[in-house]
């Protein structure tokens, strides 16, 4: 019921903050425009402004919000721990180093209209991910400990990689810069087009194991007494949830905090039963980058805020109140 | 079974050991192939018009070839230098859109803004409502706004000279774009003129008078500018000696210690690095006290709206730096 009125509240913020923008539309010419009418009253520039611009930027906070959160699920689970985010085996580190080997190799290839810089940091996190996963679940146990000390290790070992490559080539560093600053104002259509297509799928194999989930929460042994094949479900996990955050980190660079802070949310909202947390957090997620950046694109117009600051600063305060309040709290 | 649990921990770390292994050599082998093929920007140039004479073609830095079929009346400039160069060239009241750093000259207030400098703080939305018909971005720190305007058929030119004579360059395709060829000639002659009576004052200046210089970029951490960057050029040109010439990198962190072993005369710093740059601050760093330009109070602060453009008053700066570092050779700066 709560999981319904939460994905009603997203459909809802999602047309209304076609309205909101540093050039001011009517929401009632955006209404006209949606329905197709002729007469929307709308400038050639603000229609642009609408389809080109705000539209798949909206989306791809949607979906980007949505993937990181459910990401932050899935990784709070496999290390039964609420710190866990979507980051923590080297998506970020891999996704930054995707994106300087692009730039620095100066390479132009695109796929269906899609930029090297949208590839490029995408295969970057899940080759990173795997590399950590690979070497992580070799180790004496293969336990979830190994697997992040084996990915703290190698994240740190490729943004050493990437600072140096920044500093050997010092005139791109600044055009590296720019790629790896998490925004949500470069999104177009060609990068709808992919995430539309990847998130669903790392959200449908995720969502797909949720009771195995639930399961893993018990304890390694208590699980695998259940008939839980460890190995399979960290492979299917890691799998599902690097693939919503690489995902993500294409489309948008690296955003912090929704990952981290959504899965709470959701689970003071709806419970930590994973077939209801994965989509209530996704939810979530899409929510606050939604809100987010529809006051990062506001607020100081007609410059812009940083989308990173405003999650953190609204999400925060909310996420405390829900804390504070809540009887379940205890039991996170 | 413990033999078998005793070897495959070994021959998975094994594994591992191969796979970071395997990584750090590619990323080696991709460090070299970067270091030879370190990909340089273009300096722009107009192409020659196509044969109807109906269209104006240029290939800017990114080595991207851009048409214009007219000459472009609103322009969106998104860099300081590129505002003041616009200005310099007659062409103030063509420029539609500003960033909230391009403060000179005082007329350039008045122009809408678009957003800060930085790409972050740049509104794209605000851009397209302005209906430009040419934007002029930095051609490092702007590159996703060329993605999105390329998509959206609005005329964007990848800019940023590196040194005086690519400003030249820069000025005379601004020039060729908007038909103020004229204009750009001009002054790219006086500016020329400018700068060779410079050469000449300095060339009067001994070999063993020339001043140990060093250019302050940031305070915390420690940065000069190298011989590659325009203010590197601008020194030498102005007859010092950078006491860092040996620096590949533009920009770049320096050691405190070197710096004090390398003993500068002069220090230059421009006004501000995000705070006001205070001539106190210098001499209680540790070492610094012996060096020979704070022992003679010889720290000087520029003007950082003129050395740090390279546009239409970086002569400005290089003039305030020969008057400040050799005063008895002042007098033959001015015409």
């Amino acid at each position: 019921m709560i999981l319904l009125v939460a994905f009603g509240l997203l459909l809802a913020l999602a047309v209304s903050s076609l309205a909101v923008g540093a050039v001011p539309i009517p929401m009632a010419g955006v209404v006209d425009w949606m329905l197709n009418k002729e007469d929307s009253g709308l400038s050639v520039a603000q229609r642009t402004i609408l389809w080109d611009l705000r539209l798949p930027r909206i989306f791809i906070a949607c979906f980007v919000g949505g993937s990181l959160a459910a990401a932050g699920v899935g990784f709070q689970g496999l290390f039964r721990n609420v710190l866990a985010d979507p980051y923590v085996i080297g998506a970020s580190s891999g996704a930054a180093l995707g994106a300087t080997l692009v730039v620095v190799a100066g390479v132009k290839l695109s796929l269906g209209g899609l930029g090297a810089t949208v590839i490029g940091p995408m295969l970057g996190s899940i080759a990173v991910v795997l590399v950590v996963f690979v070497v992580g679940s070799l180790g004496r146990h293969g336990s979830a400990l190994t697997l992040l000390l084996a990915g703290i290790a190698i994240s740190s070992m490729t943004n050493a990689i990437v600072s140096l490559l920044m500093f050997l080539n010092d005139q791109k560093a600044i055009v590296i810069l720019s790629w790896l600053m998490g925004s949500l104002a470069g999104s177009d259509w060609s990068v709808v087009w992919v995430t539309s297509v990847a998130a669903p799928l790392g959200f449908i194999l995720l969502w797909g194991i949720a009771r195995q989930m639930d399961a893993f929460l018990l304890g390694d042994a208590a699980s695998q007494s259940l008939g839980l094949s460890l190995m399979q479900f960290r492979m299917l996990l890691i799998v599902g949830a690097s693939l919503l955050t690489a995902s993500a980190v294409g489309s948008a660079g690296i955003i912090g905090f929704v990952g981290l802070i959504s899965p709470q949310i959701a689970r003071l909202l709806i419970g930590a039963k994973h077939c209801w947390l994965i989509p209530m957090s996704s939810c979530v997620g899409a929510i606050i980058l939604i809100v987010g950046d529809a006051i990062a694109r506001t607020v100081v117009a007609p410059a812009e805020l940083p989308v990173g600051i405003v999650t953190a600063m609204l999400g925060c305060p909310f996420f405390l109140s829900l804390l504070l309040s809540s009887k379940t709290a205890g039991r996170m | 079974m413990r033999g078998i649990r005793r070897t495959r921990p070994s021959t998975s770390a094994m594994n591992g050991f191969y796979a970071i292994g395997f990584l750090v050599v590619l990323s080696f082998v991709l460090l070299a192939a970067c270091e030879r093929g370190a990909l340089e920007s273009k300096v722009p140039a107009a192409k020659p018009p196509a044969a109807d004479n109906s269209e104006i073609r240029l290939v800017d830095r990114l080595d991207r070839e851009v048409r214009f079929t007219k000459t472009p009346t609103r322009i969106v400039s998104l860099s300081p230098s590129t505002t003041e160069l616009l200005f310099a060239l007659g062409l103030g009241s063509s420029i539609v859109g500003r960033t909230e750093h391009c403060n000179y000259p005082p007329e350039a207030l008045e122009i809408a803004k678009v957003g800060s400098g930085t790409l972050e703080g740049i509104s794209r939305e605000a851009i397209v409502n302005l209906r430009p018909d040419l934007v002029l971005c930095k051609w490092d720190s702007h590159q996703p706004l060329i993605e999105t305007f390329e998509k959206l058929g609005i005329p964007i030119v990848a800019f940023g000279p590196e040194n005086i004579q690519e400003m030249f360059q820069e000025a005379r395709l601004i020039g060729s774009i908007t038909g103020q060829q004229a204009e750009a000639e001009q002054l790219v002659d006086r500016m020329s003129a400018r700068l060779e009576r410079f050469k000449a004052v300095v060339s009067t200046i001994d070999a063993q008078d020339r001043k140990r210089v060093f250019y302050q970029v940031w305070d915390a951490p420690l940065m000069t500018a190298g011989p590659t960057s325009f203010i590197g050029e601008i020194l030498t040109t102005a007859g010092f000696n950078n006491v860092f010439s040996d620096l590949t990198n533009r920009y770049t962190r320096v050691n405190s210690e070197v710096l004090v072993e390398r003993d500068p005369q002069i220090i230059f710093a421009p006004t501000t690095h995000s705070t006001e740059v205070k001539l106190e601050s210098f001499a209680t760093r540790p070492g610094w006290g012996n060096v020979a330009a704070v022992r003679d109070g010889k720290i000087f602060i520029i003007n950082g709206d003129q050395v740090s453009r390279c546009g239409p008053r970086l002569l400005d700066a290089m003039e305030q730096m020969i008057r400040l570092g050799y005063p008895h050779v002042a007098a033959g700066l001015e015409p």
